[in-house]
């Protein structure tokens, strides 16, 4: 896929030298393309760059330095690079089928960047659905369940999953974006959650179908903004 | 190319701006790269390469050495003018393999080329001297990157530095010439990466290490004119850039060659 004029913009120009016909010199360069990756509060905002955990959080004393994260990014073979986070966005070298491991917020994440690259299923796809929501940590995996749980079924856990982001959100199922809130098309009786008992009191007196809730478009949309396409 | 008097008697100094080398000097005052290069050894000597040229520095424009011909009248004659190709040439690579076979889109300037790479990554086309820009995509590959054609800075200098470690994979920070905490992590993982000590600091091995990798020469040219490739440890040859031989180099002072027979 091309890349956009913001992330050759981000990549920088490389300088070049010319050379004369009869020079030996050359220009080498080491196309390293790197990893994104966003840390976003759980539930996040509906626009990505607001929901980016700000680490940089200034002290309640004015004028004090700001707090700044530190991470290290750890590869076989390379020397560790130790930063500090100024956002929640993280840019990480790594070569296609290689495995790095990032220690931030005092927590540890294995990476591994497949060789193919990931490519996800359509967003109108259920299983597109599932694994966009695992990306942003909302669970599909069983009790117990090895498997992440990215099936193309809809069960109840894909459903809950489905509810929470909806209502995290603030998503009216179905409805195109920018449309008023509508109901909730669910079709589970889970409401543990009260943040969703008003919409399924709304889906509950409505006389439409009930299809999946996985099927709106809205949701679609909001998925592909978040993860990506 | 800011205004450069020449083609009169006058000795003029250039100051060189960004994105000038001695091609792109010598082409814009009609005079072979050779001749402008051996006519500065001060320059010669503080540079070494004459394709990498600091803001700044100052080149002395000779003057002009006018050719005579004789010629019959009432005949024609025709003159052609040497043309002086400038090379571009690139080693690419990704995560240090070699891009071998890859498919390739160069444009500069307004002329696009489009081939494949060599079996070590390498592609070189021939380009006017006074270029200024340029664009690569490797379609195939998904990698794209624009090009400052000129603008390489010497090593000897913290922006060619930095330079060398972007164009090498290792840095992605500002180029201003300024210690940086990026700055000094990519020194580090490119010192443990030629198995230097990896101090994060600059040093003269560093700087030969960043020439060597970055700038290095061409292997089938290597061949002819460098030690074997036990020996490619060693520092680049001080001054890679072959003269033309005296005589030939006045002979050739003037671009323009009669063919009359």
């Amino acid at each position: 896929m091309a890349l956009t004029p913001q992330q050759i913009a981000e990549m920088g120009t490389r300088r070049v030298q010319r050379a004369a016909q009869e020079s030996t010199f050359v220009n080498t360069l080491n196309l390293v393309d790197r990893t994104t990756i966003d840390f976003v509060w759980y539930p996040g905002a509906r626009n990505l760059n607001a929901s980016l955990i700000d680490v940089i959080m200034p002290l309640t004393a004015p004028g004090a330095a700001p707090r700044e994260v530190p991470y290290r990014w750890a590869r076989r073979g390379m020397a560790d690079i130790r930063r500090n986070l100024s956002s929640g966005r993280v840019t990480l070298p790594l070569p296609p089928g290689s495995t790095g491991t990032l220690m931030v917020f005092d927590t540890e994440w294995r990476i591994t960047r497949t060789a193919a690259g990931v490519v996800m299923n359509a967003a109108a796809n259920l299983q597109g659905v599932q694994q966009r929501l695992n990306v942003l940590g909302y669970h599909l995996r069983a009790p117990g369940a090895r498997n992440p749980g990215i099936d193309s079924v809809y069960g109840k856990i894909s459903e809950r999953a489905v509810i929470s982001f909806q209502v995290d959100y603030s998503l009216p199922a179905g409805a195109p974006a920018g449309s008023p809130a509508g109901p909730l098309r669910v079709r589970g009786e889970w409401t543990s959650n009260p943040g969703i008992q008003a919409n399924l009191n709304q889906y509950n007196s409505a006389a439409a179908a009930n299809p999946s809730a996985a099927d709106g478009t809205a949701l679609q949309q909001a998925l592909v903004a978040f993860v990506g396409m | 190319m800011p205004v450069i008097a020449c083609g009169t008697s006058l000795k003029l100094d250039y100051l060189v701006q960004d994105g000038d080398c001695i091609s792109s000097i010598a082409a814009s005052c009609g005079f072979f790269w050779q001749t402008l290069w051996n006519a500065n050894p001060e320059l010669k000597q503080l540079r070494k390469n004459p394709n990498v040229l600091l803001p700044g520095d100052s080149v002395k424009i000779p003057d002009k050495v006018i050719k005579q011909q004789s010629c019959a009248t009432d005949r024609c004659h025709k003159f052609v003018k040497k043309g002086t190709p400038a090379k571009f040439r690139l080693i690419l690579e990704r995560f240090n393999v070699p891009l071998a076979n890859r498919h390739y889109i160069l444009e500069i300037d307004d002329h696009l080329y489009e081939s494949k790479t060599d079996a070590n990554g390498r592609l070189e086309v021939s380009i006017d001297p006074t270029a200024r820009s340029g664009y690569l995509r490797m379609p195939d590959d998904g990698l794209e990157c624009a090009l400052e054609l000129g603008s390489l800075d010497p090593v000897e200098e913290m922006v060619g530095v930095q330079e060398r470690l972007q164009n090498l994979g290792f840095y992605s920070g500002p180029i201003d010439g300024a210690m940086n905490e990026d700055l000094a992590d990519a020194l580090a993982a490119f010192q443990s990466s030629v198995n230097l000590e990896a101090t994060g600091e600059l040093n003269d091995a560093t700087r030969d290490k960043l020439l060597q990798m970055q700038d290095k020469m061409h292997p089938q040219r290597q061949e002819e004119t460098a030690p074997p490739e036990e020996a490619s440890d060693e520092p680049e040859p001080e001054s890679p850039e072959p003269d033309l031989d005296p005589e030939e180099d006045e002979a050739e002072m003037e671009r323009f060659t009669s063919l009359d027979s």
